[in-house]
């Protein structure tokens, strides 16, 4: 309670004062731009070639004159002219350029020419004199009359009648200086013969430095505010510079000045108290606020018109903490605000909460809090802003030291923090941006809205980035050598940095951002892609006035419009398996000021189809296939068409035969004639066993054609195996007994087999067929059936003459004959090996010539219940 | 009173061999070259028994078979093709036999007698 009652105190306390006296001129420094090291840039590509000689071509090219020939400068990239293109390795005497923008190189052998990319030689044999030997120092006259002379490591410039000499030392340059230019843009280029070529940047269209002064803010009556280093506030405005200094009626350190809603106001100390100031079109008004803090150091403007003031340094006695001026004074102690220490930055969002960010993090201000408090306690005590006020503690990255508040025009609020890199909150969620989410570094000083994009300040000079959408670009490449602190864009959109160098001089830095976006070229592109849709692009941007290094620009490329691939510095692209048909590839550049072509270098390409997808190969195909469905129908019709000749054929032949066989046995009964002589009846019976014998051949050739047609069917039963054996060696024996040959059986107990009978019967007629055929007499021929696991195998084996072992497997094709004198046409063997394979059988035969043949067929054995 | 067996086959040679075999075995032949024939002998006059061939130049000497088993269920037929593969459906149709040409006129008097006189 005690402590509230001295914030009332404090808050009646504020003593008044005005100062109406007149404003003194201010004279601002800048430094030598010579002396800034970020002006000068080194081409290390030129080192140790021993540079002579420099020239600017009219397209803006820098020629470089060597001992070791001449090279060309263009775009971000050296071109080296060889012997078998230009002048050759040789030292290069002097290059100049004529108004018809061609380029002359003087070398010991004479002086060549380049014209339009072609070199050619314009005097044969006229050896010039080297103007290296024995020449003074170089000396140069810019455009604004200083005189420059380079020197042994440095150089001296003559202006109005001063003479100043820079030793070159922070660059570094050391040696003797040979040449120098100034080139269009303003930039000086030197030649050093042991450094190679250097370049000064003495243009301040892009970059200006101000010495002892820190860049404020940018009122909305047109002035620029600053503080200098020796605790004055100073106004650029058309008319010139003014200061105010105490004596003006300025406190005695000002520490920030904002615009409030009416007119500017600095807030700082003055005598060691807090103090606050108006300016009131002619003069300041200053009050001070004893009894609160040391100073006030930073400020807002709240969207409801009241200028929030943040303390810093509150002694003992002091309660610290906010000031709020809204018609009226308001003090909000460092206790109600919730312990927030030293103020650093306050910002305001458009929803109309303050927040403010202090040595013990952040701490957020909501009106509507307040509103409520009042309306439901009427007079009470000041304790009510201790519930308007509350550290943002959520967040654990928010506790910590803030260093930056920032509010984006669509009302983001951004966080700065020491250690934490920086946090968005965009109303409801917070978003964290720290080195791993590819910051640099967490330590921010601070954040600003440069032409609608967000960038950051690093702590310890670590660099300024920018925000692209996609990630963070590194911006603005002036090399401070110092401490920012502070970064905003001015009303003319030039962009303000404030640094203190390590001897802790203060300076402004203004840096112009360019509008005039890049131009984007592709320098390869394949208008014809080949099938597999790999293809490759490169391409280069090039900045108007070069005021991004075509180094620095970065580019973005889609295909067939689709998303932009995030800007990169790369200058080409292989896409890989690209589908084929017509597409668009386009790549486009961007400025370091964030300016994009806004016509993207346009290619449209073909990615040839595969061959099998072209269609005369589709064609090709479904030609061959129609083509093969004939043939193979024409086969199979072809085929049929044989097995039906050779049925119908077979059939016809039968009716013939039969009449005449049935002739010849009338004849031999006796029928419808006389009786016959005795070799009348034997011819007339050797003509029947020929019939007989033409009967047999065409009921295999009949079997034959009607299984290779697939049209055999069979009449499978049930029967034991071993009878149907038994009675075919029995139907035998006459024929054997004939040739006097020994037909055995050998048999095992019945056999069942699932089969055609006669079929079955057929193929063993023909085995032992064979077997008494090709056995002389006295032979043996033994059967014999087995049951093997689940086989019945049928063998039949004969003394004859064997079989050659390679013609065991030929026995088995069809009009195979072993001996031309046979009695058949071959089919037999063919016959039994296919009808034996149509009942899931095989057919094999053992044999040895001299000493006989063994055939054998297998047929599964049927499995039954009982035996 | 001899039997009588009513021969059709469209082979000329055929019905002049295989009827004077019949004939001599004392059957009564008629012979027939045409189902149309058979047809209009069989409303004539049915006979012990038919040697039928299968193959005939106005019909199917299987069609005659069927017709046979519905209008003259006792009448016994004796099929003569040359086609081996038919013998199955002749049987299967009701035929009482089956030979193959060729056949031996031993073969033919066996099956003959076999239906004639069991």
């Amino acid at each position: 309670m005690t402590r509230f009652t001295f914030a009332f105190f404090a808050l009646f306390a504020v003593q008044g004062f005005c100062f109406s006296a007149f404003a003194g001129s201010y004279a601002p420094s800048h430094p030598d731009p010579v002396e800034e090291p970020w002006r000068w840039r080194a081409f290390p590509e030129t080192r140790g070639i021993g540079v002579r000689c420099i020239a600017e071509g009219k397209d803006g090219a820098i020629w470089v004159g060597a001992d070791t020939g001449v090279r060309r400068y263009s775009e971000g990239e050296w071109r080296v002219y060889t012997q078998k293109d230009g002048p050759g390795a040789g030292p290069i005497h002097r290059i100049r350029v004529a108004p018809d923008s061609a380029v002359y190189v003087t070398t010991q052998e004479g002086v060549w020419r380049f014209h339009r990319w072609e070199w050619t030689r314009q005097q044969e044999g006229v050896p010039a004199s080297d103007p290296f030997q024995g020449q003074g120092a170089p000396r140069l006259q810019t455009r604004d009359g200083t005189v420059w002379i380079g020197g042994e490591g440095c150089l001296t410039a003559l202006r109005g009648g001063t003479r100043k000499v820079y030793s070159l030392t922070h660059v570094p340059l050391f040696g003797p200086l040979l040449d120098l230019i100034e080139a269009q843009d303003g930039s000086l280029y030197l030649a050093s013969r042991e450094e190679g070529l250097f370049r000064l940047d003495l243009t301040e269209a892009r970059y200006k430095t101000w010495e002892n002064l820190h860049a404020a803010c940018s009122s909305s009556d047109g002035p620029l505010w600053f503080l200098t280093q020796d605790s004055a506030v100073v106004r650029q405005e058309a008319a010139g510079w003014t200061r105010y200094g105490v004596g003006e009626g300025m406190m005695d350190s000002p520490a920030q000045v904002v615009e409030g809603p009416d007119g500017v106001c600095v807030c700082g100390s003055h005598r060691g108290v807090a103090a606050t100031g108006r300016w009131r079109g002619k003069r300041w008004e200053i009050q001070r606020h004893p009894g609160l803090a040391r100073s006030l150091c930073c400020a807002c403007l709240a969207p409801d018109g009241s200028v929030w003031f943040g303390s810093e340094g509150a002694g003992k006695g002091e309660p610290g903490g906010l000031l709020r001026f809204n018609r009226e004074w308001r003090h909000f102690t460092d206790e109600e605000v919730g312990g927030i220490g030293d103020v650093a930055a306050l910002a305001s969002t458009p929803d109309g909460r303050v927040w403010a960010g202090g040595s013990r993090g952040l701490h957020v201000f909501d009106p509507l809090r307040l509103a409520g408090a009042r309306s439901g306690q009427a007079s009470t005590s000041s304790g009510q802003g201790g519930r308007a006020w509350r550290p943002v503690a959520q967040i654990e990255e928010l506790t910590g030291p803030v260093t930056a508040l920032h509010v984006t025009p669509d009302g983001d609020l951004w966080v700065g923090t020491r250690s934490a890199g920086a946090l968005r909150f965009d109303g409801r969620t917070w978003a964290i941006h720290n080195t791993r989410t590819g910051l640099p570094s967490n330590g921010v000083s601070c954040i600003a809205t440069v032409d609608s994009s967000l960038s950051v300040v690093l702590d310890h000079n670590r660099g300024i980035l920018r925000q692209d959408g996609q990630g963070w670009v590194r911006t603005m490449d002036a090399d401070l050598s110092a401490e920012t602190e502070g970064l905003f864009q001015d009303r003319q959109g030039a962009v303000w940095l404030n640094g203190v160098s390590r001897e802790g001089q203060w300076k402004a830095i203004r840096y112009q951002p360019d509008r005039d976006p890049p131009e984007t070229t592709l320098t390869l592109k394949p208008d014809r892609v080949a099938p597999s849709g790999n293809a490759a692009w490169e391409w280069i941007g090039k900045d108007p006035h070069h005021s991004t290094p075509q180094e620095e620009l970065q580019y973005s490329h889609r295909l067939n419009g689709g998303e932009w691939s995030p800007f990169a510095s790369q200058r080409g692209y292989l896409f890989l398996s690209i589908p084929q048909g017509t597409h668009t590839f386009e790549v486009r550049a961007r400025d370091r000021d964030f300016n994009v072509d806004p016509t993207p270098a346009v290619h449209r390409f073909v990615v040839e189809p595969s061959l099998w997808s072209t269609s005369w190969w589709i064609w090709m195909g479904a030609f061959l296939i129609l083509g093969m469905v004939v043939l193979v129908k024409q086969i199979i019709q072809r085929d049929r068409q044989l097995s039906e000749f050779v049925s119908v054929v077979s059939h016809d032949m039968k009716t013939p035969l039969t009449a005449i066989l049935v002739y010849i046995d009338n004849l031999l009964d006796g029928i419808g004639g006389g009786t016959l002589t005795e070799k009348q009846a034997r011819t007339l019976r050797r003509a029947r066993d020929n019939g007989e014998r033409l009967t047999r051949m065409i009921n295999d050739l009949l079997d034959l054609s009607r299984m290779e047609a697939g049209k055999l069917r069979l009449h499978r039963t049930s029967f034991p195996l071993t009878e149907s054996v038994r009675e075919v060696v029995e139907g035998l024996q006459p024929v054997a007994g004939e040739k006097g040959i020994d037909l055995t059986l050998t048999e095992e107990a019945d056999v069942y087999v699932r089969a055609d009978r006669d079929r079955i019967e057929q193929v063993l007629t023909n085995l032992m067929g064979n077997a008494l055929k090709f056995t002389p007499q006295g032979g043996r021929v033994q059967v014999e059936v087995r049951q093997i696991d689940r086989t019945a195998r049928v063998g039949v084996s004969d003394t004859g003459p064997g079989i050659h072992p390679n013609q065991q497997e030929a026995i088995f094709q069809r009009f195979h004959q072993v001996k031309k004198e046979d009695m058949g046409i071959g089919l037999g063997l063919a016959i039994s090996k296919k009808l034996v394979e149509l009942h899931r059988g095989r057919v094999w035969v053992q044999s040895q010539v001299g000493k006989g043949s063994k055939f054998f067929f297998t047929l599964p054995v049927e499995k039954r219940g009982k035996g | 009173m001899s039997k009588k067996v009513l021969l059709v086959d469209d082979d000329p040679n055929i019905l002049e061999g295989v009827g004077d075999r019949l004939r001599t075995y004392g059957l009564e032949v008629r012979c027939e070259a045409t189902a149309a024939g058979c047809y209009a002998t069989l409303r004539e006059e049915v006979p012990d028994l038919v040697l039928l061939d299968i193959r005939l130049p106005d019909g199917d000497g299987l069609d005659i078979l069927s017709h046979i088993r519905v209008h003259h269920l006792a009448l016994p037929v004796l099929m003569i093709s040359s086609i081996r593969g038919a013998e199955q459906e002749s049987l299967k149709r009701g035929a009482q036999g089956f030979l193959a040409k060729p056949f031996k006129g031993e073969d033919l008097k066996k099956a003959v007698f076999q239906v004639l006189e069991p």
